[in-house]
């Protein structure tokens, strides 16, 4: 299944991506889609964690991965619906444009509509949120842009370069959901 | 053995896994999740006690879990230090009193303090944190008895009842901590104990 936006569209996490990860994982984007955490990790371990990430999404686990690509077909990123849990149709978003080249222009506030729209108009659910660290001021105003409301600060939660920083959670409810096109309106999002 | 006033903690052995059939079933599994009612047999129970254990073998986890238990011995609930993140020195509390004449005598807040002094005092953590539903009239009373912040609250997270309540998030950090001895006092505990 391919979820088609303006400037990206949200993809099976295939092969394209796997081959991308290495990469990712290992430079600053995963220091900002994690909690500052700095990998130094090699192909063979990427393969494992792909290997074992594979055999429990196939056993029952409650996620949602996409990859995202450019509409000419580009892997920049991945975006992910985690720990879903049905009964309360709540879901844990989870973010990364592995392309550092790609941020900033759009790409992933495109790919975080789709993904929202994706949760709330396919798959029903009552909430979506997530949580960064309070030094990702990207992240943070991203969140403003679209609608998301801050919900806690949660003080000293994490030790980042040398000191400790709080973790920020944003909340979005469904019935405060404009719906995709109203917010690529709201945005001014526009196809290259 | 963590040895508190009202209780002890112990290791979660075998006493405990066969109360988990009636803990699981009762009331206090509704509150200790958020807003369960599971309605397991013995032959899940056991089953998924099988399966936890092998995939905790498989998957070692720094998870502490104890048992509590009243000075007398008998087993009347869980608590845990749960997601434990060793590099920000973090880890989250859950806990259940599984035993319905248990709740409301400082049991289980003799419990907390007692967990909360091990992972501060012990193993050096920087903060503890829960969440709770915002139902849970009993645990917000006790996180500020504790002293613990609430830190904020996830609104509509869980659905209970029938109702969608927010998910409020309670932390204290290890330089906030005045240590067993105060907090047993503070929380009203030796009013508790002496009732008894």
């Amino acid at each position: 299944m391919i979820l088609e936006g303006l400037l990206v569209d949200l993809v099976p996490f295939g092969k394209a991506f796997d081959e991308r990860e290495y990469e990712w994982r290992n430079n600053e984007s995963w220091f900002w889609a994690t909690v500052g955490e700095r990998h130094v990790i090699s192909k063979s371990s990427i393969k494992r964690r792909q290997e074992e990430h594979r055999e429990w999404a196939e056993h029952g686990g409650q996620s949602v991965f996409f990859g995202v690509q450019t509409k000419d077909g580009k892997p920049i990123g991945d975006f992910s619906m985690n720990w879903v849990l049905p009964h309360h149709r709540l879901s844990m978003l989870g973010a990364s444009i592995g392309e550092p080249d790609y941020w900033g222009g759009g790409y992933g506030t495109d790919a975080l509509l789709l993904l929202v729209d994706y949760a709330f108009d396919w798959l029903d659910m009552h909430k979506v949120w997530l949580a960064t660290m309070s030094p990702n001021m990207r992240v943070i105003r991203q969140m403003e842009k679209v609608g998301f409301t801050l919900e806690a600060r949660v003080r000293e939660e994490v030790w980042i370069d040398g000191q400790w920083a709080d973790m920020v959670l944003y909340g979005l409810l469904r019935e405060e959901w404009p719906g995709r096109a109203a917010m690529i309106e709201k945005l001014g999002l526009k196809a290259p | 053995m963590l040895e508190g006033r009202l209780v002890d903690l112990v290791p979660y052995g075998d006493r405990y896994l066969e109360r988990e059939y009636d803990w699981h079933n009762g009331d206090a599994w509704f509150w200790a999740t958020a807003g369960d009612r599971e309605i397991v047999s013995r032959g899940a129970v056991k089953r998924h006690q099988q399966e936890h254990a092998a995939w905790r073998a498989e998957h070692p986890r720094p998870t502490v879990m104890f048992g509590i238990q009243t000075k007398d011995g008998k087993p009347i609930g869980d608590i845990a230090l749960g997601l434990v993140w060793p590099q920000h020195r973090l880890a989250m509390l859950g806990a259940g009193i599984g035993e319905p004449g248990y709740t409301g005598g400082g049991y289980g807040t003799d419990a907390l303090i007692l967990c909360v002094e091990y992972a501060f005092r012990w193993l050096d953590f920087h903060k503890l944190w829960l969440g709770t539903m915002s139902l849970n009239a009993r645990v917000l009373r006790q996180m500020e008895k504790v002293g613990f912040h609430q830190e904020g609250a996830r609104r509509e997270a869980w659905l209970a009842d029938g109702v969608y309540y927010d998910d409020v998030i309670f932390a204290v950090l290890n330089e906030e901590w005045p240590g067993y001895e105060v907090m047993f006092e503070r929380a009203g505990l030796a009013n508790k104990l002496k009732g008894k």
